[in-house]
């Protein structure tokens, strides 16, 4: 009999066709069907059997005979047996439950980790009530925007309903007291910063606060560092030993999780007093940063569209070339949702460094895949476990238990199992919290988790984890035949073989790509950290001049200087207005007499002494230094990439002229180009201008050995000429390194997650390893019978499962290779790719997999043949 | 006198159950009324037919034993019932009396 008839007609009979006399249908079309396939042949027979059955549908037929109750499947005394079964066989299999158990808890508290991490990331500025209608206004390059545009946009467009200038302040030393000072930033603000952003106040109104003169609101937090217990209302603190503010109103902190960072907001009215009114009136300075709230977000497209008719007001245009112009700024200009800054903001100025979609895709990926393996671990765990349990099953249906029960009973246990390891992963989540945070530079908190809607993520991907890993072995082991597997004294060979070594497989793809990539990742660390920059970093001490030391250091560096290189290992002083990786000031620069029409880009200007080459070691290509010899004053030192775009045949001698700063002087110098900037971008154009006056740092060569020492003296001396100053400086190496934090920290995080990956995926093939040779026990006593040696064993034992591991790398490697080329895009100094990395990574994998191996093989080759033939 | 229509597919059902005696089932009725009638029958039609004949009461019906070819499931034995046989006769009767009424004439030109 070896024909039967199409499998869907006969469900299809079974479903539908009237229940009173469905079995003898059954039969009688069964043994039809078999007439037919011997008279008319199995097509025929087929046709006939199918066509029959559709005609024998009677779908709304009620059961008339129904005098016998069913039994209940899932009675309590049936669950019951359940729990104790799962129960037993866990606690019978130490090993591999625990495994089962480990590996699950990893990858689940990975999740976790990633999951809270994304979710943080993306849940910037949503703490702020209006935060879908607020925009900030850039262009396509600048974040920032201009004094009136504000004002002039709200009259403009009847859309917007409110907005809020920030200008920054910078890092101020901030003292109320001579005993209580403190480094505090902030900005000055306009009063609807209160509304827009939906400030809390805790004390005075801040609203008003913000609209007088002289006044300061500062956080709960300022306040606690500067008043602690104290009414913090109607006192005074003094910025940077010059400017004394008053304090109006104290208002919340503010969210972890936005960009907008500050410990006081100054009012802009005192920014008025303080800045010429050519300046405030300026409409061509990028003095700080505009938000405005939106009636509707939805006016955003509309309101982008009539920027150039706003612009044309805005700046009245006189003239074809002037319009142009006009045009063109206004095609850049753009409407920047809020929510958008965190993530994908990267402009000029800024108010601090961002973070990037790019990673969070990179976290979510990672999660992914350790998932994956995770599961894929669990699959062939509990898949060879249950194996063993064969004869459970058989018996369990021969005693008439449905396929349904079957299943619910293993994916039951595996749901057991799943959310043990759910609560080991919480637990190893709140172990290992303090450590990410540290390493990704996040807040998040340890009890976060038990947040609703963290536990119902948590809850998800239980679920999602339970179904996607139980319900494969589940199915699986319900299909065994009761005869089959009652009858064979073996252990039954396993049919979904080839799915479990696919599976080993793909969990070994995985780990060899996470390998690679993360020696790839170091080593483009590595070059950020050891490219030639064209300066020396090392030794190099930063000190930032404050309010009363910058006064006394610029009223007469000379002198300072000469005293800090008294100590005999200071090897030279220099200052200049900005550290390395800060952002220049972009100004317009071009040759005196430029060629008519031609356009030229902006330039980043720095200024600094005549010691600032000396200090950083770097070299001039022609020319000459600037000099107190000389009268310097108006002189420039550019760069060689400068004095090509500025196309200066002789740039020595060139005159060039600041259109920025109206003022133009002599090129007395060019240097080589150097990476002032962070190594993602190429060096740009650079424009050194001789004025110690305008500086803001004092950078301190220093000899090597006895370093302490040095900044001790360092501090003393500044101490000397600024009594009560706070000493605040960095070293620029150190500085220079949070350049490349974001990639740090990224590094970091996959240095750790690919280490788990690979202990997951060993976890299992250990598991699976054991089992294969308790399988072969008896062959391998054979073998030895006749004569194998055990080295012999080892290799036919782990001989199959290296194979796997090779082919999961095999598959990796260009996987690998193309991300990591397409990450390295983003740099503009980048490492080659080289093969042997990916050689370094396969061999790791194979190390690590090897051990596992081997272990289980030589464990199995060891047994005394005399044991394992005995064995039943 | 009130009779029970039996239609001609009826008929033929009812007849060759009564032929087969025990051995009456859904298969052996399908595969007897193909031999019998060289027509093509399904055995979706003689299911209906026999369920149909059953409610009428000229059939009666019980299961018999499994057997390991139909993959265990019984067969439903079928056996003419007092009015089935009666209905049969009525049925013959009728035909006969017509066949009997009719002129010797056309009879001879029917070939009979």
């Amino acid at each position: 009999m070896s024909h039967t008839p199409p499998r869907w007609a006969r469900t299809l009979l079974r479903w539908w066709a009237d229940p009173n006399t469905s079995e003898e249908v059954e039969g009688d079309l069964l043994e039809l069907y078999n007439h037919w396939v011997a008279t008319v042949g199995e097509r025929k027979a087929n046709w006939k059997y199918t066509l029959n059955a559709i005609k024998l549908l009677r779908p709304f037929a009620k059961d008339k005979r129904s005098d016998y109750p069913t039994t209940y499947l899932y009675s309590p005394t049936m669950i019951r047996n359940y729990f104790k079964i799962a129960f037993r066989n866990l606690l019978k299999q130490k090993v591999y439950s625990s495994f089962n158990l480990i590996g699950l808890a990893l990858g689940l508290s990975c999740g976790l980790l990633l999951t809270l991490h994304i979710k943080e990331e993306l849940s910037y500025e949503k703490d702020f009530p209006k935060h879908e209608r607020i925009f900030r206004m850039v262009t396509t390059e600048w974040s920032k925007s201009q004094p009136p545009l504000a004002r002039e946009m709200m009259n403009f467009f009847p859309e917007i309903q409110d907005a809020v200038r920030f200008s920054s302040r910078g890092s101020q030393i901030t003292n109320n007291g001579p005993d209580k000072q403190a480094e505090t930033s902030g900005y000055y603000a306009d009063s609807s910063v209160v509304t827009v952003f939906d400030l809390k106040p805790i004390s005075g109104n801040p609203f008003k606060a913000l609209q007088e003169p002289e006044a300061v609101v500062i956080t709960k937090q300022t306040a606690e560092k500067f008043f602690g217990a104290q009414n913090p209302v109607g006192q005074k603190l003094t910025f940077d030993s010059k400017e004394d503010l008053w304090v109006r109103a104290v208002v919340d902190n503010l969210p972890n999780n936005s960009h907008l960072k500050f410990d006081y907001l100054v009012s802009m009215p005192t920014f008025y007093q303080q800045a010429s009114p050519d300046w405030t009136s300026s409409r061509g300075w990028m003095f700080g940063w505009t938000y405005i709230l939106l009636k509707d977000a939805k006016d955003a497209q509309k309101i982008e569209k009539r920027l150039n008719d706003f612009y044309v007001k805005f700046y009245q245009p006189n003239g074809d070339e002037e319009k142009k112009k006009v045009a063109e700024f206004a095609s850049t200009a753009r409407l920047q949702p809020l929510t958008d800054i965190h993530l994908t903001s990267n402009l000029i100025q800024e108010m601090g460094p961002n973070s990037s979609i790019l990673y969070v895709y990179i976290f979510i990926a990672v999660e992914i895949l350790i998932l994956i393996i995770a599961c894929v671990n669990f699959i062939n765990l509990f898949t060879t476990q249950a194996l063993k349990r064969a004869k459970e099953v058989g018996m369990r249906k021969a005693l008439g238990a449905k396929k349904a029960q079957v299943v619910t009973q293993f994916l039951g246990e595996a749901f057991i199992l799943i959310i043990l390891s759910g609560l080991i992963a919480i637990c190893l989540y709140r172990l290992v919290i303090p450590f990410y945070n540290s390493m990704a530079g996040k807040q998040l908190s340890g009890w976060e988790i038990l947040q609703p809607a963290n536990l119902l993520i948590m809850i998800a991907m239980i679920l999602f984890v339970g179904l996607l890993s139980g319900l494969f072995p589940a199915l699986f082991i319900s299909k065994f035949d009761p005869i089959a597997s009652l009858k064979s004294d073996k252990l039954p060979k396993s049919s979904a073989t080839v799915l479990r070594k696919s599976l080993i497989v793909l969990q070994f793809v995985v780990s060899g790509f996470l390998i690679s990539s993360t020696i790839l990742i170091y080593q483009q660390m590595n070059l950020f950290k050891n490219k030639e920059l064209g300066f020396d970093k090392e030794q190099v001490i930063a000190i930032k001049l404050y309010g009363n030391l910058k006064e006394k250091v610029l009223a007469n560096s000379a002198v300072f200087k000469n005293e800090l290189t008294r100590n005999p290992n200071v090897a030279a002083v220099g200052q200049s207005s900005n550290l390395i990786g800060d952002d220049l000031s972009v100004e317009g620069i071009t040759p005196l007499n430029p060629p008519a029409g031609k356009e030229f880009p902006s330039f980043k200007v720095s200024r600094i002494d005549e010691d600032f080459l000396t200090v950083l070691n770097i070299p001039l290509k022609e020319g000459r230094n600037f000099s107190r010899q000389f009268n310097d004053s108006a002189t420039f030192i550019i760069n060689e990439k400068a004095a090509k775009i500025l196309e200066l045949k002789n740039p020595v001698g060139a005159i060039i002229v600041n259109h920025s700063m109206g003022v133009q002087g002599k090129v007395v110098g060019v240097v080589k180009d150097y990476n002032f900037a962070s190594l993602h971008s190429r060096v740009e154009p650079l424009v050194l201008e001789y004025k110690p006056a305008w500086t803001g740092n004092i950078l301190v060569k220093i000899a090597a050995g006895n370093i302490p020492q040095t900044i001790h003296y360092l501090k003393t001396t500044v101490e000397k000429v600024a009594p009560n100053t706070m000493f605040s400086y960095t070293f620029l190496d150190e500085r220079m390194a949070t350049l490349y934090k974001k990639e740090d920290t990224m590094s970091q995080i996959l240095n750790a997650f690919s280490g788990l990956a690979i202990i997951i995926s060993c976890l299992g093939l250990f598991g699976v390893v054991a089992h294969e040779s308790k399988l072969r026990t008896k062959e391998i006593g054979i073998r030895k019978v006749l004569g194998a040696s055990v080295p012999n064993l080892v290799v036919l034992l782990s001989g199959s499962f290296l194979k796997l591991v090779l082919i999961g790398i095999v598959i990796a490697t260009p996987l690998a290779w193309y991300a990591m080329n397409q990450w390295l895009q983003d740099f503009e100094y980048r490492i080659e790719l080289q093969w042997w990395v990916f050689a370094v990574a396969g061999l790791m994998v194979v190390g690590i997999a090897l051990l596992t191996v081997a272990f289980q093989s030589i464990k199995a080759a060891l047994v005394n043949p005399v044991k394992s033939l005995k064995s039943e | 006198m009130k009779r029970t229509f039996l239609g001609e597919f009826e008929e033929i059902v009812l007849l060759t159950v009564a032929i087969l005696g025990e051995e009456a089932y859904g298969v052996t009725v399908t595969q007897e009324l193909e031999q019998k009638t060289g027509r093509s029958v399904g055995f979706s039609s003689v299911h209906t037919t026999l369920q149909r004949l059953e409610e009428k009461g000229f059939l009666a019906s019980q299961m018999g034993g499994a057997t390991a070819e139909r993959g265990g499931r019984r067969k439903r034995f079928f056996t003419v019932t007092a009015t089935g046989r009666k209905a049969l006769v009525e049925v013959k009767q009728v035909r006969e009396e017509l066949w009997a009424a009719l002129p010797t004439q056309t009879l001879q030109l029917m070939g009979g």
